[in-house]
């Protein structure tokens, strides 16, 4: 079973994008913000991770730009989700190697097909 | 009855959209109706900071403890009111934030944080600038605040530009 890793200071986003997850058969660990979800990466093999932005200690720009400088968790997929819709933030996660940018809220449906197109 | 300013239009478009997202009906009240000056906060409330060139300030969110029975989500989930008034009021300046930048505002975005309605209660009595924004719901009011300096002189629309949207997935 593939398994995500959803990286957001949201409890209740976290739980809504891990059920629907769930419910398409993917497995979930979930991260309270970037530094939480670096120290999750390091111990968990992940298919894909679903990234907020502003976050505390580590935003979600930093966590990317430290995955992708990172041998071991360069090549694992991102997709950005968040309230930001600025070109030049979205530009900069794409620079940076993120695959995908979604902006809240969405559709859990929308989301999970993301997911899979980017994991299949 | 007196035109809304283009601050106000946004900050009243974003609110509607973002619970119709959620399934909640709002509807904002006149700004000039009476009794504007005391307001009742409702008890769960976020606030978070925004700034700009043009606009610096903080916005709260304040919402009945019935309007979170109303607001849709997963069966198997249970969202934590304090949580969820958070990410709300996220998303709401997510949403201000996008509306914004019609008129080349790009504002700057601070984390949501909680608040008790006897400290929003506190800053909209002691501030001189604050706007009130209130939505009638079936569970009661909604109550947005926006308090800080606003030059509206600066806001020029011109759009909606090269930028994405609420729901927006974008696969590079």
């Amino acid at each position: 079973m593939k398994k995500i890793l959803v990286v957001d200071d949201s409890e209740t986003i976290r739980q809504q994008v891990s059920r629907a997850l769930e419910q398409a058969g993917f497995a979930s660990i979930e991260a309270g913000d970037g530094v939480d979800g670096l120290e999750k990466l390091s111990s968990n093999e992940v298919s894909l991770v679903i990234l907020d932005v502003n976050m505390p200690l580590l935003n979600g720009l930093d966590m990317l730009e430290r995955m992708k400088n990172t041998p071991a968790t360069a090549k694992v997929p991102v997709l950005m989700l968040t309230t930001e819709v600025h070109q030049a933030m979205i530009q900069r996660a794409r620079q940076a190697g993120a695959k995908g940018w979604i902006i809240k809220p969405v559709k859990m449906q929308d989301l999970v097909a993301a997911v899979i197109k980017l994991t299949s | 009855m007196s035109r809304l300013k283009p601050l106000d239009t946004v900050v009243q478009a974003a609110t509607v959209d973002l619970f119709r997202h959620y399934g909640v009906s709002v509807a904002p009240v006149p700004r000039n109706q009476p009794n504007k000056s005391k307001p009742i906060v409702p008890e769960n409330s976020a606030m978070i900071s925004f700034n700009s060139r043009p606009l610096t300030g903080v916005l709260s969110l304040s919402i009945p403890e019935g309007v979170f029975s109303m607001i849709k989500h997963d069966a198997s989930t249970v969202p934590q009111p304090r949580d969820l008034i958070r990410e709300l009021t996220n998303q709401l300046l997510g949403r201000v934030k996008s509306r914004l930048l019609h008129f080349q505002v790009v504002l700057n975005v601070g984390l949501p944080t909680l608040a008790n309605a006897d400290i929003v209660q506190h800053r909209l009595q002691r501030s001189a600038t604050v706007r009130l924004f209130e939505f009638r719901t079936l569970r009661g009011d909604i109550l947005v605040s926006l308090d800080g300096t606003f030059d509206e002189t600066q806001l020029r629309y011109t759009g909606s530009g090269n930028h994405g949207n609420e729901g927006d997935v974008i696969l590079f």
